[in-house]
């Protein structure tokens, strides 16, 4: 027996054993054992643009050479895949894994630029099917759902969360194995980082890391003058990341067109890189390469 | 749309048997592994992926028969972790859930459960 040989089965030995534990810590490990990273995407308001920041962040990720998946965590107003412009249905199988033992897996669905995207909006034929699930029954569709995906290697998973602190956000903190953290949207608006105060301390409470806080329609350049207004007010959210103690990652200006975009499935950045709301955004990517050690 | 479908049928049927392990489960019936064991013997997630891309017919129904599929599935895979988590009152709720959608059902096949 030769030296590469010895080799070879050692790491074949260290790869059972891996596989063995992963199976011990739960579907959900297995499910994302090939995935690098794990990030949350927070807010405590809804409407600060949480979806459309995550769409851009995960195809800026994807410019820059990482393979991203998105997990939309928000299962009463599940938006990702039309942000993205999908509209088809996740593929199913069922598994037999051992006797007695039935188990689902899904196959996610692959946007034009290549992110892989899972969200209880493409498990239904009915665009207008309503979802009533309640209390434990959510918990356990995000497990579920988390676990079922095949979801292959990747670099980032990012989960688009819904706002508040309710019951999806909850079981994303708790279950995800080795979560990475959370990046922090708000608006400049009073009230919505007021909101956004009591989401953090929620992801604090969890001993979930912050990783950076941004601030969404910061301000809007005037298309004739080219004067910056602030409809939303200035500044709050720098200062309520000088509050909470959470590194601030910039502010995202509003961009006219950005309604367009999303009704079209298109990512601002793929469709004006040269924006101002690009360079916001290729500029937080950077940021989160960086807090996460990856350059 | 008929109950004679096919799909229909059988979800209505599942739908049922997993409704009275449920209240058998509620009732103390039957212990926590019973109703597991009933669950995985009813083979729901196999139909959900038999029927997921069948749509001959109204989305809405047949939507709603797979949300039934998905909720049997999601109760036999994550039953023991629920009830670690949450106690035997959360396993009331699915219950409730599960009957709402029989009777949405009923409503939109006009059957009589």
């Amino acid at each position: 027996m030769n030296a590469d040989i010895d080799i070879e089965q050692f790491e074949a030995m260290k790869s059972k054993i891996r596989e063995e534990t992963l199976k011990a810590k739960g579907p959900m490990a297995m499910a994302l054992k090939d995935i690098r990273h794990k990030i949350a995407i927070l807010s405590g308001k809804g409407g600060v643009g949480k979806t459309v920041v995550t769409v851009n962040l995960a195809s800026a990720l994807k410019k820059k050479g990482y393979e991203v998946c998105i997990f939309d965590a928000d299962l009463h107003g599940p938006a990702v895949p039309k942000a993205l412009g999908l509209y088809g249905r996740m593929d199913v199988a069922s598994e037999h894994d051992h006797p007695g033992h039935h188990d689902l897996r899904f196959n996610p669905l692959m946007s034009s630029n290549g992110i892989k995207v899972v969200s209880v909006a493409s498990m239904w034929a009915s665009q207008d099917q309503p979802i009533m699930w309640k209390g434990a029954h959510k918990m356990r569709a995000i497990r579920q759902l988390i676990a079922s995906v095949n979801w292959g290697k990747a670099d980032f998973l990012l989960v688009d969360l819904p706002p508040g602190t309710g019951d999806e956000v909850q079981t994303v903190m708790r279950s995800i194995p080795k979560l990475d953290g959370m990046i922090v949207v708000t608006t400049p608006q009073g009230l919505s980082t007021m909101v956004c105060t009591r989401a953090i301390s929620a992801a604090r409470e969890l001993e979930v890391p912050l990783l950076g806080l941004v601030e969404n329609m910061s301000s809007l350049k005037c298309s004739t003058c080219g004067a910056e207004m602030y409809p939303f007010g200035k500044g709050q959210g720098e200062k309520l990341a000088r509050l909470m103690e959470i590194p601030f990652w910039g502010k995202i200006p509003i961009e006219l067109e950005m309604g367009e975009c999303v009704d079209e499935g298109v990512p601002f950045v793929d469709k004006k890189p040269d924006s101002d709301f690009s360079k916001a955004i290729d500029e937080i990517v950077s940021k989160l390469i960086v807090s996460l050690g990856d350059n | 749309m008929s109950y004679e479908n096919d799909f229909i049928r059988t979800v209505v049927g599942l739908g049922k048997e997993a409704l009275k392990l449920l209240y058998r489960l509620n009732t103390d019936e039957i212990t926590l592994d019973q109703f597991v064991e009933g669950l995985a013997s009813l083979n729901a997630s196999d139909v959900l992926a038999e029927y997921w891309a069948y749509d001959e017919g109204d989305d809405r129904v047949f939507d709603t028969a797979r949300q039934i599929l998905w909720l049997i599935s999601s109760l036999q895979s994550d039953a023991y972790n629920q009830f670690e988590l949450y106690g035997i009152t959360a396993f009331h709720e699915d219950f409730r859930e599960l009957r709402d959608y029989l009777l949405t059902l009923e409503k939109y096949c006009g059957i009589k459960l």
